[in-house]
């Protein structure tokens, strides 16, 4: 028998067994039974502390609680004709008001409608309904009547979105004052006449449906061929612009080296800097099919020459990019 | 070969419990039914003192680390999952960790203040300057082999070891000790830290 007051195990014997008879001592220690009543009557009251309500279950409860009125309150003003969300709202009023904590909310719906008579006054020319960019805020229904006037410029070309781009300068007066298209340069000439910045919005200036900045410039151009533009104006305005000094002058505007010219490099040329809009060859059509322009795919006689011309030779706009350095104006090469 | 005490033979019954009845048990443990949870305490409490003892060798700490533990247990059951192993294990494991928390705190006193160490007169008090001599795990084996008398199984299954690293464990132990209380006794210095 191993003495566990020697201190040390002896090489003879079996080491497990020596443990066993060196730590045997320690199996006669047991917790004392005043520390085990102690420890007992703590754990009921822990485990009595614990029986009470998860939190969660009281937060369904309340929010149950808070609810259920509210609902109630919203069915009773559907039954009375009123819609369930302005009674809810009402209710949820009252009770702010009640608790002091809440405004009116009248006052946001007053300022939610300032902002949209607001919005409607913008006096943006050519403001058109639902661009957000030109007028934020503003919004395809809250347009009126009013909008028109306050876009002259716009409301010639007022027609179905999916009308043709060449079929606008015709069906529009030839009035250039109401006719942006009409007078031979594009409407960009007359907005930026009235001091707004060019290339405002992408695609063409603001407030023209053309919505492609090309056609602008392209419906008035007359390039290098000043025999065209000039019976064409003849035949719009009847021979009477013949005369008319601003007509020359804008003679004068639209030869090569113009404002068109320098814009009308083709539409297959749609690369930034060219002046052209992003677009023609992604809407599947040619809007010059006469090679002039626009303005010119259905007028005259002078047309069926540049078409022809601008097909055979692949010098109109959007045709051939090989024809380019030499046909910088596009339309008619001369 | 020590007599082996009427709680091991109640541990070992518990460990050796039906899958069925054990899931019983800790359903019941799980609703905070009182019984269970007394059951709980009178089949564990001297296991659990006696290896809290086995580590702190301070009766005292030990009687207060018993009472966290099973304290910790009814607030921590909800987040036990059953491995196969015994819920003695998972008491166990409570009460090791607290006993390190324990032993942290005492050194941390200790290296304030150095009571000097009183001399071991008793088998008890003997065994106990043995285990201080021991890694915490060494300590755990070693309670469970010899202090509870379970085999080496039990024991791995218990601490949740390999029946391999226990034998590892529990042969450096005993290496450890035999040098230790050789070389002490050849030196004569009985006291131990």
């Amino acid at each position: 028998m191993h003495n566990p007051l020697r201190s040390t195990f002896d090489d003879s014997n079996d080491p497990v067994e020596e443990a066993a008879e060196y730590f045997g001592p320690l199996s006669g220690e047991s917790l004392p039974e005043a520390t085990a009543t102690t420890i007992r009557s703590g754990m009921l009251a822990a485990l009595r502390n614990s029986a009470r309500p998860a939190p969660a279950a009281r937060f369904t409860f309340a929010g149950a609680a808070i609810v259920a009125p509210l609902l109630a309150v919203g069915v009773v003003g559907a039954a009375a004709g009123e819609s369930p969300i302005s009674g809810t709202l009402d209710a949820i009023e009252s009770a702010a008001s009640t608790l002091g904590i809440g405004g009116d909310s009248g006052e946001t719906r007053q300022d939610l409608e300032v902002r949209n008579e607001a919005a409607e006054d913008f006096g943006q020319p050519g403001s058109q309904p639902g661009n957000t960019a030109n007028a934020p805020g503003l919004v395809q229904g809250a347009v009126s009547a009013e909008t028109p006037e306050a876009t002259p410029e716009a409301t010639p070309e007022a027609a179905p979105a999916d009308a043709p781009v060449a079929a606008a300068p015709e069906d529009a007066p030839s009035d250039e004052a109401t006719d942006p298209h009409a007078n031979g340069k594009g409407c960009d000439d007359v907005l930026f006449g009235q001091g707004e910045p060019p290339f405002a919005s992408p695609g063409g200036p603001v407030g023209c449906e053309v919505g492609n900045s090309a056609d602008h410039r392209k419906n008035g151009a007359k390039n290098d061929d000043g025999e065209t533009d000039d019976e064409e104006d003849t035949g719009d305005d009847d021979g009477a612009t013949g005369d008319d000094p601003a007509d020359e002058a804008e003679d004068e505007d639209d030869k090569p080296g113009g404002t068109a010219r320098g814009l009308g490099n083709g539409h297959d040329e749609d690369r930034p800097g060219n002046g052209q809009a992003n677009g023609h060859d992604k809407h599947d059509h040619d809007p010059n099919p006469n090679g002039n322009g626009p303005d010119k795919g259905d007028g005259g006689d002078d047309s069926g020459d540049a078409t022809s011309e601008g097909e055979e030779d692949s010098g109109g706009p959007g045709k051939s990019a090989e024809k380019k350095p030499d046909n910088p104006g596009g339309g008619k090469k001369n | 070969m020590h007599e082996t005490s009427e709680f091991s033979n109640r541990a070992i019954l518990t460990t050796a419990r039906p899958a069925r009845e054990a899931g019983a048990t800790l359903e019941a443990l799980r609703r905070r039914d009182v019984i269970a949870w007394t059951a709980l305490f009178e089949d564990h409490r001297d296991l659990v003192y006696r290896a809290t003892l086995s580590q702190v060798r301070d009766r005292e700490l030990a009687e207060d680390i018993t009472g966290q533990v099973f304290l910790e247990a009814i607030e921590g059951i909800r987040r036990y999952r059953e491995r196969g192993r015994p819920i003695a294990a998972w008491l166990l494991a409570i009460a090791k960790f607290r006993s390190l928390d324990a032993l942290r705190k005492r050194q941390r006193e200790r290296n304030a203040v150095l009571p000097a160490p009183e001399p071991a007169s008793s088998a008890p008090a003997m065994a106990l300057d043995a285990l201080g001599r021991l890694t915490h795990d060494q300590r755990e084996v070693i309670h469970l082999r010899f202090v509870e008398d379970h085999s080496i199984e039990t024991v791995a299954t218990l601490t949740g070891r390999t029946p391999g690293a226990v034998k590892s464990l529990q042969h450096r132990a005993l290496q450890n000790l035999r040098a230790q209380l050789t070389t002490a006794n050849t030196t004569g210095d009985t006291s131990h830290a």
